[in-house]
């Protein structure tokens, strides 16, 4: 299965630049546990040290138009792409 | 002495004189305009200098004033955006709110910079301004409308589907004294009580429609920042597919989500009314502003069990926060007509949603009775109830009358100590985020000139990255050289970085430009060099907004106000019922103390007044309360 993970920019200098990763795992939680094992310099900058998103970030997942927010317990599925984004709100 | 005309601006001032029917133009030169920009800067010098202290804001003394700034209208994401300024009825201070839409664009093609309307004519009347012109026309038979039916007879009027209409609906002829100023269905200069002003004058609308937008200086400058925003549009995806509000579900986790009038801390519904289920149940689509990438604006209709109108728009964030957890109502279609409601009577969202759950709150308690009601069963949670309190207020009919009036005239009326939770400051209502998580956020509603706004705030929790002992980072103080500051902290470096995002927040309110793009502080100032041909700097900028904020500040103690008037109410200083912040409470001294060191860095004394010698420093000792 091909899952991919869209490293955004202020976290690229801790995947030597790499933009597009393909990640391993069921849920996006797994995914995002797989690509911290390939990038160890990425602990603490999405996690909280535990199975919580930092506050700054929403997590994505796209796949052909459709998205989901927010889910960490999301099943993922082929072609499935998962990103973070900064968290933004406003009146 | 700077070039008579900068980049940017036509140069010349619409005045109308409503009681005369009289209208004329007036120049302005290079040195006026980079001394206040535009927007919050025009209304701050236009209203210090012409409305006489002690106004009625209702009455035709008071001048509403419509400003672009130098980068309204150009072709970049951001700069669809003009300011409305006006006495506030709501506050008895100054006020001033930004829109966005496509009115400004076209205003500034029109071949003015501003547009003042004083007096009152003495029938229902519309302005028409078009391409250096302008004509009063009558208004009678739009008189009642709602503001799509308005716009559409406009624009069927004068023969032109592109015209564009600032208008109100009934609460704004009614004089809710926050009625907004609508400028299409959807788009709301939304705080302060725009639209009462606008009612108060018999004018019904202003629609625009021009052709020569004034040329920008350095079109590379523009287009190279609108390369920058393509190749970075990550930073405002989130806006692009959801809009604002879909955090809810993180923000009730965290304290940040009011609910049932800021007293509670759990809300199980919430999962249910955020921009995530919004976009899987009713969205029909995005829409957006003149020229922005973003399209922010959520649009949605439905049928049952309510009939939802997608020419009103959708609600934001701050409207399902307000109709919805704040009232204690998890009902999204029921929240999303209440938005088209608000946009149709020209409402507030946010005053008239904090008016309605402080009712609740004094109802639960017997401050209010059914009998008061009308027989309205007006608990939390009360979808049916809260439309119907929508209803009244903009008729100001029966309990409308009186939460027409926001909550603070609420407890003022009621009485028995429940001003210690009409959540407002300056008689303003919060907006949809909790002081008790994000200190500075609360000094920034303390201390506001237009009454408690998040706007002009910066939000700790915005700002940090919620570790075990997060600092709050502001990446615009960094390069001026302010140092990040403790998130639980409000101590001096906490209130040096607060000052730092009021400023850039008012210089995006002058220039005018969206706070929701993400461009730098210093690339605020490289946009106003390509545009305007000025050689400036974000040191520049920064004493700017200094100056305009100071001018509101000269405003708001000529009315009468001091450092009494920059308070929380007393439920603040007591933690949530229940939830993330069952435990915590912000500490009364604490605030005094961050409140006089922001004082103190603006050149204040004590009591919150200007020093002598700041306003010489900042060229603005002539504007001084006599």
């Amino acid at each position: 299965m091909s899952i991919k993970f869209k490293i955004p920019k202020p976290l690229q200098e801790k995947t030597d630049g790499a933009v597009l990763i393909e990640v391993q795992g069921g849920s996006v939680l797994d995914c995002i546990a797989d690509l911290i094992r390939r990038y160890p310099d990425l602990e603490g900058r999405i996690l909280d040290g535990g199975d919580r998103l930092l506050l700054k970030w929403m997590v994505y997942v796209y796949n052909q138009g459709a998205v989901v927010a927010n889910e960490l317990s999301y099943r993922v599925k082929e072609g499935d792409i998962i990103t973070l984004l900064p968290m933004v709100t406003g009146g | 002495m700077e070039k008579l005309q900068p980049g940017g601006y036509n140069g010349r001032i619409l005045r109308v004189n409503l009681t005369g029917g009289k209208v004329t133009t007036e120049k302005i030169n290079g040195s006026f305009c980079r001394k206040y920009i535009g927007g919050a800067g025009f209304i701050a010098y236009y209203l210090l200098s012409e409305v006489k202290p002690g106004t009625d804001a209702l009455s035709p003394a008071n001048k509403l004033i419509f400003a672009s700034g130098p980068l309204t209208g150009i072709s970049l994401g951001g700069c669809a955006r003009h300011t409305v300024g006006a006495k506030s009825p709501l506050t008895g201070g100054i006020a001033k709110s930004e829109v966005g839409e496509y009115w400004g664009a076209q205003f500034k093609r029109t071949g003015f910079d501003a547009l003042i309307i004083e007096g009152r004519s003495d029938r229902p009347v519309y302005l028409w301004i078009h391409n250096g012109k302008a004509e009063i026309k009558d208004a009678a038979r739009l008189w009642g409308t709602n503001t799509k039916e308005t716009q559409d007879s406009i624009r069927a009027e004068l023969a032109d589907a592109r015209i564009r209409v600032a208008m109100i609906g009934p609460g704004g002829e009614n004089m809710v004294k926050y009625a907004c100023l609508m400028h299409g269905p959807f788009d709301a200069a939304g705080r302060g009580g725009m639209g009462a002003v606008m009612g108060s004058k018999n004018l019904k609308a202003v629609a625009v429609r021009g052709n020569n937008m004034p040329p920008v200086a350095n079109k590379d400058g523009v287009k190279n920042m609108a390369d920058w925003l393509k190749a970075n549009s990550e930073l405002y995806q989130t806006f692009s597919d959801f809009g604002t509000g879909s955090p809810m579900a993180r923000f009730e986790q965290l304290g940040n989500l009011p609910i049932r009038n800021f007293r509670d801390g759990i809300f199980p519904g919430v999962e249910k009314i955020s921009a995530v289920a919004l976009k899987e149940t009713i969205s029909v689509g995005m829409d957006g502003c003149f020229a922005c990438p973003v399209r922010c604006k959520k649009m949605v209709a439905c049928e049952q069990p309510y009939h939802v109108d997608r020419a009103y728009g959708g609600p934001e964030y701050e409207t399902i926060g307000a109709l919805g957890s704040a009232c204690g109502i998890d009902d999204l279609p029921a929240i999303a007509k209440g938005s088209e409601l608000c946009n149709a009577y020209s409402l507030d969202t946010i005053s008239t949603g904090l008016s309605i759950a402080f009712a609740m709150e004094c109802f639960e308690r017997g401050f209010l009775t059914s009998d008061d009601t009308g027989g309205i069963d007006l608990k939390f949670g009360n979808a049916e109830g809260m439309l119907k309190m929508i209803d009244l207020i903009a008729r100001r009919e029966g309990i409308g009358d009186l939460l027409a009036e926001g909550s603070a005239r609420i407890a003022a009326k009621i009485g028995h100590g429940t001003d210690a939770f009409a959540v407002q400051v300056k008689k303003q209502e919060f907006p949809m985020h909790e002081p008790r998580l994000s200190k500075s956020l609360g000094l920034g509603y303390m201390v506001n000139p237009h009454g408690a706004d998040h706007m002009d705030s910066l939000i700790d929790i915005f700002h940090c990255e919620m570790t075990e002992k997060p600092d709050v980072v502001v990446a615009d103080a960094l390069p001026l050289g302010f140092e990040p500051a403790p998130y639980l902290d409000i101590g001096p470096r906490k209130v040096a970085l607060f000052k730092v995002q009021q400023t850039k927040r008012f210089i995006a309110d002058s220039l005018v430009l969206c706070h929701f793009l993400p461009y730098s502080y210093t690339q605020y100032a490289e946009i106003t060099a390509a545009v305007t041909g000025w050689d400036t700097s974000v040191m520049e900028q920064y004493r700017t907004a200094e100056r305009i904020l100071t001018m509101c500040r000269l405003f708001n103690v000529r009315e009468g106000f001091s450092a009494e008037d920059d308070k929380l109410p007393q439920r603040f200083f007591q933690p949530t019922r229940d939830g993330a912040l069952s435990k915590t409470a912000l500490d009364p001294e604490e605030m005094e103390k961050a409140k006089h060191y922001y004082y103190h860095l603006m050149g204040w004394d004590d009591r919150g007044n200007p020093l002598a010698q700041k306003l010489e420093e900042l060229g603005i000792d002539h504007l001084a309360v006599k």
